[in-house]
């Protein structure tokens, strides 16, 4: 289940948050939703009825990259390439048939709200306090977003009351905005490690790699596992364009630190991409680095919004050095094996990245043209330029003629 | 098979194959197999593949074959109900 920023519940992270059914935490209770309002989408489920919201998911199994579908389904032993069988020997079958439906919540996402350092020129103002200032400044929005819901004192007591009192918790995802910027982690760890819910639970959360917070550091120790997200969209200077302000030196600094705090705890480590058509040509060095350290790559989906910055805004001719490099790249570190679906198996990490990546591959040559986005991005991008004082022909001059004839 | 009522109406079998002899087991059958023979599952091979989960000559899937088979090949959590 999730919680969004602004304290909307849906039932999965995956879901697009913008059509689908969803209860505010400030009028129903987490369980309440869980076993009663998603009622409805479990019935839906179980008649066999393709859902809208889980459009994505169905998009990134169409090229043949692991969706979060795939994913969740697994941790009922369910897989999708041998679904009846399966699905038949699921711990959950009875639960599943049940007409009375009583459990809490196993595994959450957690959205703490928008309070961010970063202003990713991909992302929104529910999502970046520090974007939301800033579009407000340039006129792009009157208002900014709605309160956090963390930044009630009393909500989040009721939502830690509710982990406390579940049978179970497996898995607690929390993002930002920036997860250690934001009061609310700490205050969330803390009262985890002092109900003892740390001995069993793992904690993932995903973080900007410009932050670092010593005391939210020594919480984590506490915990039986950590998954580190860790956000990057390449390794070359564009990404200093893309993920503003950060830049790559001291996004290194700040990797290396928590690269030795992960091997030392048994952490596992993942990056974390949003591949943009910005990005795309460049992605091929995160998947290097990645690589020579086992450490996993996921990213959520294909990026869907904003429109114009989807990797498939790239004219078929721009796209092909691209997929030449990734095929020679896989080409040279491929393997033939079965395809995985738990991405967070360290065991099978190189052999995972070189999966993903052969995704991006699917993706390019076969997701339709879209460069008539092309002036929307670079009217966004001429904007956001006038209060950031950059260029991005300064970071991508190979695209310099294609973005001059769409506005630039 | 288009929704869940129809799953629960099939009976689904496990395709067992041991030293070339084809057999079925339920989905939920305890399976034991000599740790010596030749055996595939649904065209998976377990022995001689996983003859190192074997002990005293004798591998033993005392669980759900599909649920063993996520546990052996590192899928990650399995989460029961509670």
């Amino acid at each position: 289940m999730r919680i969004t920023n602004n304290g909307d519940m849906t039932y999965c992270r995956w879901a697009n948050k913008n059509i689908v059914a969803k209860v505010n935490i400030r009028d129903s209770d987490p369980v309440e939703f869980f076993q009663q309002h998603m009622s409805e989408i479990r019935a839906r489920m179980l008649q066999g009825e393709p859902v809208e919201a889980c459009k994505k998911c169905y998009q990134m199994e169409g090229h043949n990259k692991i969706s979060g579908r795939q994913r969740q389904l697994l941790k009922v032993g369910v897989r999708v390439d041998e679904f009846e069988k399966t699905m038949a020997s699921s711990p959950w079958l009875d639960t599943f048939t049940s007409q009375e439906f009583v459990q809490f919540p196993q595994d959450w996402q957690i959205d703490l709200g928008n309070y961010c350092n970063s202003a990713c020129i991909f992302c929104t103002p529910v999502a970046s306090s520090r974007l939301a200032s800033e579009w407000k400044r340039i006129g792009f929005i009157d208002q900014l977003p709605r309160a956090n819901w963390t930044d009630d004192p009393v909500l989040v007591d009721r939502f830690v009351a509710m982990l406390q009192a579940s049978p179970h918790i497996q898995y607690l995802h929390f993002i930002g905005g920036e997860t250690l910027i934001t009061p609310a982690f700490k205050t969330m760890l803390e009262a985890l490690i002092q109900s003892g819910i740390h001995r069993t639970a793992t904690i993932g959360f995903t973080t900007n790699l410009i932050t670092w917070d010593q005391p939210t550091v020594d919480l984590l120790t506490e915990f039986a596992g950590v998954n580190l997200g860790m956000s990057i969209e390449t390794f070359e200077t564009v990404n200093d364009y893309v993920r503003w302000p950060a830049t790559v030196p001291k996004i290194h600094e700040t990797l290396d630190k928590w690269l030795a705090i992960a091997q030392r705890h048994g952490w596992l480590m993942q990056f974390r991409t949003t591949p943009t058509v910005l990005t795309i040509d460049s992605l091929l060095s995160v998947y290097q680095y990645a690589w020579e350290r086992s450490i996993a790559i996921e990213s959520c989906n294909f990026l869907d919004h904003p429109e114009c910055m989807r990797p498939s805004v790239l004219p078929m001719n721009y796209r092909q050095p691209i997929i030449d490099r990734m095929e020679s790249w896989i080409a040279q570190h491929g393997v033939d094996g079965p395809t995985i679906v738990n991405s967070r198996n360290p065991h099978v990490a190189q052999q995972h990245i070189i999966q993903d990546l052969q995704s991006y591959v699917n993706y390019l040559k076969s997701e339709g043209n879209e460069s008539f986005r092309l002036p929307a991005l670079v009217a966004y991008l001429k904007r956001i330029e006038t209060s950031r004082g950059n260029s991005i022909l300064t970071y991508l001059p190979q695209y310099e003629e294609l973005f001059r004839t769409a506005g630039y | 098979m288009k929704n869940f009522s129809e799953l629960l109406a099939t009976e689904l079998k496990l395709n067992v194959v041991v030293n070339g002899v084809a057999t079925v087991a339920n989905l939920h059958d305890n399976l034991i197999f000599n740790s010596d023979d030749a055996v595939t599952i649904d065209n998976i091979e377990i022995l001689p593949k996983y003859w190192h989960l074997s002990t005293n000559g004798t591998l033993t899937i005392s669980e759900p074959f599909y649920n063993w088979y996520h546990r052996v090949l590192g899928q990650g959590w399995l989460l029961t109900p509670h």
